[in-house]
């Protein structure tokens, strides 16, 4: 029944919604919300279903089915959006892999400044900035809408992604280039 | 307009560098960085790195220098290597994103792609809307909010300004010196007091001015002195 409830709200608000406003507005512990997203995905993410259910960043949004893309952007009239260039491709991967990352984290990957990247890819949508208080600068994530361009339902759906979010060498050299950052 | 996407399009510093080991079918070490040195400074004289990424570029020119530096001056034994396995770490890093764009682009490129449901239009109430629960102290929240974040930010702009003017600089320091003196000594400019990364690029501006052939310097022995003269 929770299940019904939670694929009903979530056609009707269309957004993604953070998985703890639906548990503060419905009343309902982290544990149960969890289990009936679960449900919902194992129900809904199959090839037979229009409606698919997606996850990030704590939060879920029902979206089309990504099978039946073409048949949806015809009708939608959408049209394909050109190819990334290389240095916009490179750092949604870095965020992809690696987010939420602050722009420094990405500098020393990219070995460049990415300003200017980064902001492009803001204005087109592809990535969501938030206030890490504790970082006390802004980390960067994908968006939803990135991870329905690319077809899938949640980031670890990519290749290797938990190989890259974990690897301790990507983690030690990022402390050990802040910490010469910070000694300049 | 034409500008930004040149500026986007261009390759990055570690981008270049990838692409000159991996044509010379070399791992990725620090002896193969030390070899393709040439072929980076070479290639930032040739291209016209836009002036936003010069510094960039410029500080893995100096790393690779002191890399190469590093291969062919014997070391003092307690001096640490640090910069170079950092700078190969750093660029077999990079090179494992790059492979992990692909599936990135992949994934983008394909027609398999989700929608969301087009959100309804919102007939917007006349008159101007306040949001609940405002007051003057959020708005000064925010404001020392943005202001704590912008420290950082200057602090990181002249740290790179910094990195990067000083080889310029000290360039036409001893330039000048050697033109008013016609004899100096290395370590009149690196001498006692001085940090690394300063003795580190009066070593680089040293080494440019010989290239120009505008200084010839002479060394007795390994690790003394150098001896700056200016070439008549």
């Amino acid at each position: 029944m929770v299940t019904t409830t939670i694929e009903a709200v979530l056609f009707a608000a269309a957004k993604p919604i953070k998985i703890r406003e639906l548990q503060k507005h419905l009343g309902l512990s982290q544990e149960v919300v969890r289990e009936a997203l679960d449900a919902l995905a194992i129900r809904l993410n199959t090839s037979d279903s229009g409606t698919h259910l997606i996850e990030m960043n704590d939060a879920v949004q029902l979206v089309s089915n990504p099978e039946l893309g073409e048949d949806v952007a015809k009708f939608l009239r959408v049209e394909a959006t050109g190819p990334l260039t290389r240095p916009s491709l490179e750092t949604l991967t870095i965020i992809a892999y690696r987010g939420p990352i602050t722009k420094p984290e990405i500098e020393i990957i990219r070995g460049v400044n990415c300003s200017l990247i980064i902001r492009n890819l803001l204005i087109r949508g592809f990535v969501l900035e938030e206030q890490d208080t504790q970082k006390l600068q802004p980390v960067y994530m994908l968006t939803h809408e990135f991870l329905q361009a690319l077809g899938i339902k949640h980031l670890r759906d990519l290749p290797e992604y938990d190989t890259f979010q974990a690897n301790e060498k990507i983690t030690e050299l990022l402390s050990r280039e802040l910490q010469v950052i910070r000694e300049i | 307009m034409s500008f930004e996407v040149k500026l986007e399009k261009f390759d990055g510093p570690l981008h270049v560098l990838l692409e000159l080991i991996q044509s010379a079918e070399l791992p990725i070490t620090e002896v193969s960085l030390s070899q393709v040195t040439e072929d980076y400074l070479h290639y930032i004289d040739e291209h016209d790195v836009p002036t936003s990424e010069l510094a960039d570029f410029l500080v893995i020119a100096t790393r690779l220098l002191l890399i190469k530096s590093q291969a062919i001056l014997p070391a003092p034994p307690d001096e640490q290597q640090e910069d170079a396995s950092t700078l190969a770490l750093q660029l077999r890093l990079y090179q494992e994103f790059v492979e992990a764009s692909k599936h990135i682009e992949d994934l983008f490129n394909r027609s398999e792609r989700s929608f969301e449901r087009a959100q309804p239009d919102v007939v917007r109430p006349e008159g101007v809307e306040v949001p609940v629960g405002l007051d003057a102290n959020i708005l000064h929240d925010s404001f020392q909010w943005i202001l704590r974040r912008l420290e950082p930010f200057f602090r990181l702009q002249e740290a790179t300004l910094e990195r990067v003017v000083s080889v310029q600089e000290r360039l036409r320091e001893i330039h000048e010196a050697i033109l008013s003196k016609a004899r100096l000594t290395f370590a009149h400019f690196a001498g006692a007091g001085r940090s690394r990364v300063d003795v580190v690029v009066s070593f680089l501006a040293l080494l440019e001015l010989v290239k120009q052939r505008i200084v010839h310097v002479i060394q007795a022995d390994t690790f003394h002195d150098i001896e700056i003269k200016r070439v008549d």
